[in-house]
């Protein structure tokens, strides 16, 4: 939208007195020291927000080093359940109905995307 | 963020081009960027709340948020239009928050350094304060910004019946106002 438009004549038939009256009563504003006040605000809003950036950087370096203990020591259970459930699964597909289970997740699995798979 | 093009090169440079790079986070360009648009952004401003001091910390506000949404722009060509927006906004805000008086005498002090004082502008101006706040900002949007009815719906988010009558009322009554005055 271009402010610079001037509006159509259907929305403000009779409107011109006014219209002039606007136009003729511009206020005059000087530059300075507008300008050169945002200027300086948002080189201090930059330096904030970079400080908030770099502080919260460090922050969360700081969380990840405190907690490392308990997040090694949390792997290490996590890799412990994760092979007991994998060798769980394994020994029972190795089984005749496993084998059937799987059969039947591929049918499933080719109908839900027979599309895609034949086009 | 050190600028690629110096003050003079950036003065001269289109507007494109200086959206672009303000976008891509240089400084400078911001600045030449509220060099260019302050008038446009400090008059709306004054017009709607007539004191200079908050119009210029309204016009303030407008800038830094545009400083901090520039990343929400699509294309350098829309700035114009997105810029009202977030004037409209802030405005629009700003009536809300401090609930503003709409029929206040001006400060004189604060007009002094900012204008001339004509009595037809300081006229123009009580005029418009009279106005409900609403109102005075589709007055402003028409008369001042030259803006259809649609277009002030878009940008205020009222129905285009209720801005065509906010201006309807809002003109006949500034034409009461003004009536002594030569030419309205």
């Amino acid at each position: 939208m271009d402010s610079g438009d001037m509006p159509r004549d259907e929305d403000y038939a009779g409107g011109d007195d006014l219209r002039a009256l606007f136009e003729r009563e511009q206020v005059h504003v000087a530059e300075q020291p507008f300008v050169n006040e945002v200027a300086r605000r948002v080189v201090d809003a930059r330096r904030r927000r970079m400080l908030v950036t770099r502080v919260t950087q460090a922050a969360a370096f700081g969380a990840l080093f405190a907690a490392s203990h308990w997040l090694v020591l949390a792997s290490t259970l996590l890799s412990a359940k994760l092979d007991a459930l994998f060798s769980y699964a394994a020994s029972a597909l190795d089984t005749p109905y496993g084998y059937g289970a799987g059969l039947l997740c591929a049918l499933v699995a080719a109908l839900v995307f027979r599309r895609r798979l034949f086009g | 963020m050190q600028s690629r093009l110096s003050v003079a090169e950036l003065r001269a440079a289109a507007d494109a081009a200086v959206i672009a790079l303000a976008c891509a986070g240089d400084d400078q360009a911001f600045t030449e960027i509220v060099r260019r648009r302050h008038a446009r952004v400090r008059r709306f401003m004054y017009r709607l709340c007539r004191r200079p001091a908050l119009g210029d910390d309204l016009a303030q506000q407008v800038f830094l948020t545009a400083w901090r949404s520039l990343g929400q722009l699509r294309s350098a060509a829309a700035f114009d239009g997105w810029l009202k927006r977030i004037m409209i906004t802030t405005w629009l805000v700003e009536v809300r928050r401090n609930k503003l008086e709409f029929a206040r005498e001006p400060e004189e002090a604060d007009f002094g350094s900012h204008r001339e004082t004509t009595a037809e502008r300081m006229d123009l101006d009580a005029a418009l304060a009279r106005l409900p706040p609403q109102a005075r900002l589709c007055v402003v949007l028409a008369y001042d910004e030259g803006l259809s009815h649609p277009e002030i719906a878009t940008l205020t988010g009222l129905p285009v019946g209720t801005v065509k009558s906010h201006i309807s009322r809002s003109a006949a009554r500034l034409r009461e106002l003004l009536a002594e005055y030569e030419g309205v």
